[in-house]
């Protein structure tokens, strides 16, 4: 009876000690793709391109 | 000048367009509404920076450093490519909205400028029309964009200072459309007249 508990108990932290390992995982996973996404977002097409002024002399006249 | 400026044609440039109207044909008959003396000076120190006979129209400068007849679109478009090598300081404008006239906050940095150098304000009109009465386009209805309505100095930065920080109180014109306004800041080299930084903002 006592081996049987003993087990059961075993297994039961096991399981869980595998879940926490796993919720760790996921929840760094989760952090990179957040943070890739803003990486991504903040990285606007008016920051990767040179900006460069054009005049022009002209008359309607 | 307009295709350049809705279009964007050229990839990792972000052009920015300003339209100078000068006064030196309007004894010709027809008197150009937007037309300036400052503008004519303007343009007289490029023809001195690069070495030309003298003034003509239309003119198309790119970055302060090159310069060509401006209905050659071609020849823009390279010479926009070649600029694009030519990194450039940060401009950072916000616009505050007072009773009488707005605010302007102005921050550059980054610059690297080996000589010294003007910041300017050039404040440019949109969606522009005028139906010219005589003159060579005497008859015609004339659309313009970013038609300068002033220019004005915010200061001048000194050999090797890498920042700028200025607020301005920016006068604005009752004839004039405000939400069709863009306040454009830009760093200018004194001599070679290279563009060191430009931004634009709206109201």
């Amino acid at each position: 009876m006592k081996k049987t508990i003993f087990l059961s108990l075993f297994t039961l932290i096991a399981v869980m000690a595998c879940n926490f390992g796993n919720n760790e995982v996921t929840d760094a996973q989760t952090y990179q793709t957040a943070k890739s996404e803003m990486l991504e977002n903040t990285k606007t097409p008016n920051n990767t391109k040179e900006i460069v002024l054009v005049e022009l002399f002209t008359s309607e006249g | 000048m307009a295709k350049l400026q809705t279009e964007q044609p050229v990839r990792d440039a972000e052009i920015i367009t300003l339209a100078f109207h000068v006064d030196y044909w309007n004894y010709l008959g027809w008197k150009d509404p937007f037309s300036s003396e400052t503008f004519s000076q303007r343009q007289r120190n490029y023809v001195r920076a690069f070495g030309l006979d003298g003034s003509y129209t239309p003119q198309m400068v790119v970055d302060g450093k090159f310069e060509f007849t401006g209905s050659r679109y071609d020849t823009a478009l390279a010479d926009i490519g070649k600029s694009v090598a030519n990194k450039k300081g940060e401009v950072s404008l916000s616009v505050k909205e007072e009773l009488l006239n707005p605010s302007l906050s102005v921050k550059i940095s980054g610059l690297n400028i080996t000589e010294d150098s003007d910041v300017m304000l050039a404040i440019a009109e949109d969606n522009l029309t005028t139906n010219v009465k005589r003159g060579e386009n005497g008859g015609k209805q004339l659309n313009h964009i970013s038609v300068v309505r002033n220019l004005v100095s915010l200061g001048t930065i000194k050999t090797g200072e890498k920042t700028f920080e200025t607020e301005k109180s920016v006068k604005i014109n009752s004839d004039w459309k405000k939400e069709k306004l863009n306040f454009v800041v830009f760093v200018q080299n004194k001599t070679s007249k290279n563009i060191a930084a430009v931004g634009k903002t709206k109201l």
